[in-house]
């Protein structure tokens, strides 16, 4: 296949959206965000009440594709090194071997990540932004293709630790899923009377087409001035009232990244002020950290980035 | 960063008034350069500073460009710039090229002594400023523009690197104190002393004190020494360029000797550029315009037996300059014009010219052998000469000895001409008629014309003249003239050698002269009267004009039109005037613009939203009329709005142009925000569709 065209880019996301959609139903636009965040190269973290279809979600994804896929179920007493791997003592050889862990993969699901430490979620840092792991001095390389999609609970919630500001940026967009329409949640009882229809989905992309759709993504052109717009917006949030610590520079470039997945998926050659607007919440709300005056006054996050969006003037 | 550039911004202001001082003293600006040096300095004793912006420098610093670059104009233009360049680029001859060399340099000399009054405001403004120093962004236009229109864009590091301004300032005052040198001995050490004393706060200060001292003391002499070195090279290199001048001195202007090319080998260069222009009424040629004549030969070089030329008293012939022949009435006239170098040029006058007059007020000089010249004249001397009949009945001025002088001759030379003239039984007994009419004949039959001197192999004839009576029997007009004269001294006829031009191309309403036509010719006194015995062979016009360039045609135009221009420039007397008007009031415009701080306001679409910066594209777009006609019918649009979210709230699904709308703005998004741009095609469809939409 040649990797110059497009459509064939193009169709693979057609496949995984349409496989997806198959199983989380209501989520269309849901979906179609964390295959941006997914064909950008970014990470994912779905944020929600329990029971709203996030690990569906992210099992439907590891699905979809055929790729090596784990699982770590985040619990208090999880430990570093129960991620990223262990060097044991080998009494035959007297050497130490590594045993990789759970790390070392292309497709991460970290469930219920705020339920482990912050010492644990921070093992995750190094990887998730360089893809790579240092273990016992020894730089290892992860997978070409290596996604993580995260879940966890609202911090309110009870057993929980919220993740360090540091976690937070290395996702490239946060997702709520929020409760679907009634006949969309009918549709699903419907569905799920006999078994799961996850036990039905069918992998329909391999890691070579994922690879190929991030490539196509990167030739999606960005002019100067739609560059200038994405500053503008992710400077605003260091300027806003009430917050303390705004979006970083790596925020403006997922910012970039994610509206070029988007234009691809609208067959557009060039990103234009919509596709900046539709991502922007989903890519700067989880990383502002709000002033504690802010934060017990009831300020959402969200409704911050939407006020920053209706403050810069959207070129035309 | 770079270690020698954090060294100026290192340290405190320094102390501008020494090198003021220095160069006030030096420019003859005493007053001024103290008064600025203490209106700086005056700064330390109060603590009262101005708040002056990044972009109000800038603005200084584009306010002193102009100021800079018109100073430059106003002294170019008034220093007669434009002539002296044309004067260095196009000279005829080289003392014309060095005067030209010499008035540039002299005009750039004063410009540098002017300099820092130029950057004065810029100084001082930022001297009395809170701002200690400067990036030297705020120096370059093009980083001005470049911040303005691409604030995005990265910044080079020079750009971004500090500089305190009064040091370079300094160094221009120091720069402009050179231009002119009183008392260079005294100059020079206080010069020395003034740098010693700026650059000691950089000295190393691990070394003591004394060892800095030192050093610079031995700079110092070093510098000294190496001065007195200079001056001995500009004498020994004066002494060189003279030399090279006087080697290849202009014939054309030195009435009193010219150097022959009798003797030369290879081709005789002659060039097509035009000298005179000759205004004539009649259609006939004018005939042989003298420049000059001379009456002693020695050594291949013509002289004449008296150097002194005499002033014409002009007073004396009422609206005319020079009266030759009070009682003849002329009957007709010839205007000639020729550029002239600094005022002076010879007067190419027909023989059988009465009297000589000119537009201007100007000198004539005249010597004994009837040579004229003008003297302070304009850069394109225009003169009439009135002419009587061709042949005059009044005497001329009598012979001299001169004119009959065999004896500077070389051996071969006198061997020659004595072989050939007892040949043509030549004798002091012939009649002068029958003499001339002899070597007439002569010279037309055998004898042919050409440039080209064969190389001397192993000739007999020891001389050129020999060679040329004797073996080749073929040479330029020099050749034939020299002979003709000195054959007819042998038969007793007092002789001299005429030089001037034989105009040969005819132009809209006269003749011209071009270098190639410059002709030598004999003059002998004949019954009381001196008349032209040219034996050259007619052919040699033909031959030169043979030699013609086929750029020629071209080189012509340009030497017209210059010459068009620069007898225009002198008629109108208000030509400068005019120039440094306009070009006062349009410096003063653009610095008005820059104090006042407004851009240049370029033309916009006029449905353009106010565009922050002109490299946004696609601010032609068509869809905006179509913006423009919604907004009019369902509201404005909000600001924060795209076009799809505010097309798709205000078009109606039932809209019948709906679909018609959407494809618009696709096309219209990606021509805005492609960098690659919308192609022909799409872009055409695009107007259409807008053009039924609006």
């Amino acid at each position: 296949m040649n990797d110059s065209n497009p459509h064939v880019a193009r169709e693979i996301y057609r496949r995984l959206h349409h496989a997806i959609c198959g199983v989380v139903r209501g989520q269309e636009i849901n979906v179609r965000r964390i295959l941006a965040a997914f064909a950008a190269g970014g990470h994912v973290l779905l944020d929600d009440y329990p029971g709203t279809g996030k690990t569906t979600l992210a099992k439907a994804l590891a699905r979809a594709v055929t790729a090596r896929f784990t699982r770590v179920q985040f619990t208090p007493d999880l430990l570093p090194s129960d991620i990223l791997g262990v060097a044991i003592y080998n009494q035959k050889t007297t050497e130490f071997e590594f045993h990789e862990g759970p790390v070392f993969t292309e497709i991460l699901l970290a469930d219920e990540i705020n339920r482990a430490s912050p010492r644990t979620q921070s093992a995750l840092l190094e990887a998730m932004a360089e893809g790579q792991v240092s273990v016992e001095g020894n730089r290892r390389t992860l997978p070409h293709l290596f996604f993580v999609i995260a879940t966890q609970n609202p911090v309110e919630f009870r057993g929980t630790y919220p993740l360090p500001e540091a976690q937070m940026d290395r996702f490239a967009i946060q997702l709520e899923l929020g409760y679907v329409s009634p006949e969309h949640e009918a549709s699903l009882l419907a569905t799920q009377v006999h078994d799961h229809p996850l036990e039905h989905l069918k992998p329909c992309a391999v890691v070579e087409d994922v690879l190929r759709l991030r490539r196509a993504v990167q030739e999606v052109r960005v002019s100067e001035e739609m560059r200038r717009y994405i500053v503008d917006l992710v400077g605003a949030t260091r300027k806003t009232q009430g917050v303390r610590l705004g979006a970083s520079p790596r925020a403006s470039i997922a910012l970039m990244k994610t509206s070029q997945a988007l234009a691809f998926f609208d067959e557009s050659n060039c990103v234009t002020p919509d596709h900046v607007k539709e991502i922007a919440v989903a890519v700067l709300a989880h990383r502002l950290i709000l002033d504690p005056q802010a934060e017990f006054g009831g300020q959402n996050r969200r409704v911050l980035v939407e006020g920053i969006l209706r403050q810069i003037p959207s070129p035309v | 960063m770079n270690p020698i550039a954090s060294h100026w911004t290192r340290f405190a202001a320094p102390w501008a008034l020494p090198a003021l001082v220095l160069w006030g003293w030096q420019a003859d600006f005493w007053g001024w350069g103290l008064l600025m040096g203490l209106l700086i300095e005056a700064r330390r004793l109060s603590s009262f500073r101005l708040d002056i912006s990044p972009s109000d420098f800038n603005r200084f610093w584009n306010f002193n460009a102009i100021l800079f670059v018109g100073v430059g104009l106003y002294l170019f233009i008034a220093r007669e710039g434009p002539s002296h360049v044309s004067a260095l680029v196009a000279g005829e001859t080289p003392s014309g090229r060095l005067a030209g060399v010499k008035e540039i340099s002299a005009t750039a000399l004063s410009f540098l002594r002017w300099l820092p009054f130029i950057f004065y405001p810029m100084v001082l403004a930022h001297a009395w400023s809170q701002t200690p120093r400067l990036p030297w962004s705020t120096f370059s236009l093009y980083q001005q523009n470049r911040a303005r229109n691409h604030p995005l864009a990265p910044v080079p590091d020079w750009a971004n690197r500090q500089v305190h301004p009064t040091y370079p300032y300094i160094a221009i005052v120091l720069l402009a104190s050179t231009a002119s040198t009183n008392h260079p001995g005294i100059y020079l050490s206080l010069l020395s002393a003034v740098v010693a004393a700026l650059l000691w706060p950089t000295s190393n200060t691990r070394f003591q004190v004394l060892t800095r001292l030192g050093c610079l003391g031995g700079v110092l002499a070093l510098v000294l020494a190496a001065n007195q070195g200079l001056g001995h090279v500009r004498e020994l290199m004066q002494e060189l360029e003279n030399r090279l001048l006087q080697g290849g001195g202009d014939q054309g202007f030195d009435q009193i000797r010219t150097f022959t090319a009798l003797g030369n080998v290879g081709r005789l260069k002659q060039s097509g550029s035009i000298v005179l222009r000759i205004a004539s009424t009649n259609s006939t040629a004018p005939g042989l315009l003298r420049e000059a004549t001379f009456n002693r030969f020695r050594a291949q070089a013509w002289s004449t037996s008296h150097r002194e030329f005499s002033q014409i008293e002009s007073a004396s012939f009422g609206s005319r300059l020079w009266r030759r022949d009070s009682e003849t009435q002329p009957t007709q006239a010839l205007t000639i014009s020729r550029h002239t170098a600094n005022g002076s040029a010879p007067l190419a006058l027909p023989d059988n010219t009465v009297a000589v007059s000119e537009i201007a007020t100007v000198q004539i000089e005249t010597n004994s052998l009837g040579s004229a010249r003008l003297k302070e004249a304009l850069p394109i001397a225009i003169y009439t000469a009135e002419l009587g009949p061709n042949h005059l009945s009044t005497p001329a001025q009598p012979s001299e000895a001169e004119d009959l002088q065999l004896d500077g001759l070389s051996d071969a030379d006198s061997e020659a001409i004595q072989q050939v003239a007892l040949q043509l039984g030549l004798n002091r007994g012939t009649p002068h008629r029958e003499a001339i009419a002899t070597v007439e004949k002569h010279f037309a039959s055998g004898f042919a014309y050409s440039l080209w001197q064969e190389p001397n192999r192993k000739s007999k004839a020891p001389s050129p003249l020999a060679e040329f009576l004797l073996n080749t029997r073929a040479g330029h007009c020099e050749f034939y003239a020299t002979t003709t004269v000195l054959l007819l001294r042998t038969a007793g006829i007092p002789t001299r050698y005429a030089v001037g031009y034989s105009p040969g191309d005819r132009i809209s309403g006269g003749w011209i002269a071009r270098g190639r036509d410059a002709h030598a010719w004999c003059r002998a006194l004949v019954d009381g009267r001196w008349i032209d015995v040219d034996t050259t062979p007619g052919i040699w016009r033909e031959q030169e004009a043979r030699r013609r360039n086929f750029l020629e045609p071209l080189r012509d135009g340009f030497s017209h039109a210059r010459y068009r221009f620069a007898t225009w420039r002198q008629s109108s007397n208000q030509w400068r005037l005019l120039t440094i008007t306009a070009g006062v009031i349009g410096l003063g415009w653009l610095a008005w613009r820059q104090l006042r701080g407004s851009q240049w306001r370029g033309m916009r679409g006029t449905n353009a939203k106010p565009a922050r910066s002109s490299s946004i594209p696609g601010l032609d777009s068509e869809f905006y009329a179509v913006v423009l006609m919604l907004e009019r019918i369902q509201g404005k649009r909000l600001p924060h709005e795209t076009l799809l979210e505010w097309l798709r709230r205000v078009v109606p699904h039932s809209h019948p142009y709906r679909t018609n709308i959407f494809e618009a703005l696709q096309l219209h998004q990606r021509l805005r925000f492609d960098p690659m741009g919308l192609p022909i095609p799409d872009r055409s469809r695009l107007a259409k569709i807008a053009d039924t939409l609006a």
